[in-house]
């Protein structure tokens, strides 16, 4: 094993867990997580020599997950239902409490971007134009998305029998 | 109601702290990790040795397509050196003709009014048969005589008089 493969093992090994989270809050399901992680991971592993002179791994794993991530949601209208003789697998234990339960549907409610700038901003802790470079966006456009996303979870939250009626039509 | 009701009531702006807990919440308990390192290096080894040969591959096709349009460009009979012959030339192009040198004048009786006469008949190329109609007889040299002028590859045959 080179050098640069037992140094990818590791960071998958340290920061695969890391990852995972981050795309299970931009996608809303932990298989699918699992997925865009080892895809954005596959990506990573091509320029793994040139990030790695420059010292951004990190930074640079993260904007190929989210990049990711919002490709595969603009796909995933054509491939939302698909069918199988298999029943799924339950990866979510059964004592998901209510507050998780509302969080996830609020969040599933959002639109692809403003929930990527909710999770960047506000679960990476990042400032605006790091977010705003990692959604190639301008600041004023991260700001006011940010502004329409914390609305909108404030609307959803604050009406939650509106909110379950509209969970249901989705 | 749940912590998040209390959480988003209040008009007054909301802490990042907050909306971090409300994060922490939608995520919940964590599954085991399904993910081998090991294995997803192999597919990275895989999917590397896949693009760099499928690179290598367009490469090659490439240089070999530029190669035989220049082979074919180069031996285009459009550019090699001599007369064009119809059939290299472009449809609808004009051709300036020659008159046919090969032919001999015809040695045949000329006409009185001498060369073509108004009443020479001439046929299409392909029966190139030229006919001499003599100028109109007098009445004591009827019927009327026909002359054929015949062609120098060509055996005379006998043609049926003409109407008049």
């Amino acid at each position: 094993m080179t050098d640069r493969e037992a140094e990818f093992v590791e960071f998958v090994r340290s920061r695969g867990p890391v990852l995972r989270r981050t795309a299970f809050l931009l996608c809303g399901d932990w298989h699918r997580a699992e997925d865009l992680v080892q895809t954005a991971l596959l990506k990573l592993f091509r320029a793994w020599s040139r990030i790695r002179a420059t010292e951004a791994v990190d930074a640079y794993a993260r904007t190929t997950l989210v990049r990711t991530v919002m490709d595969d949601s603009r796909l995933l209208r054509y491939r939302r239902e698909r069918v199988s003789d298999s029943l799924p697998e339950t990866v979510v234990p059964a004592e998901d409490t209510d507050a998780t339960l509302d969080a996830r549907r609020v969040l599933a409610m959002l639109p692809p971007r403003q929930r990527a700038v909710i999770v960047l901003r506000y679960w990476e802790d990042l400032p605006i134009d790091e977010v705003a470079r990692i959604l190639g966006c301008s600041d004023g456009t991260v700001k006011s998305q940010a502004a329409k996303g914390l609305a909108t979870l404030r609307k959803l939250l604050t009406s939650r029998p509106q909110l379950l009626a509209l969970e249901a039509l989705r | 109601m749940t912590r998040n009701d209390i959480l988003w009531r209040e008009p007054d702006p909301v802490e990042p702290a907050e909306i971090r807990r409300l994060l922490d919440d939608a995520l919940g308990p964590e599954p085991a990790m399904r993910m081998d390192p090991d294995a997803l290096l192999q597919r990275a080894l895989r999917r590397e040795r896949r693009i760099r040969i499928a690179s290598m591959s367009g490469a090659v096709a490439a240089v070999a397509t530029v190669t035989l349009g220049l082979a074919l460009v180069t031996s285009s009979p459009a550019l090699e050196d001599g007369p064009a012959t119809p059939s290299r030339l472009v449809p609808g192009a004009s051709v300036e003709q020659e008159p046919s040198s090969s032919s001999p004048p015809s040695t045949s009786t000329p006409s009185p009014s001498g060369g073509h006469s108004k009443h020479q008949v001439r046929t299409t190329p392909h029966v190139s048969r030229t006919y001499a109609v003599s100028p109109p007889p007098s009445r004591d040299e009827r019927p009327r005589s026909v002359q054929r002028v015949p062609d120098i590859d060509e055996q005379p045959i006998e043609q049926p008089p003409m109407a008049p």
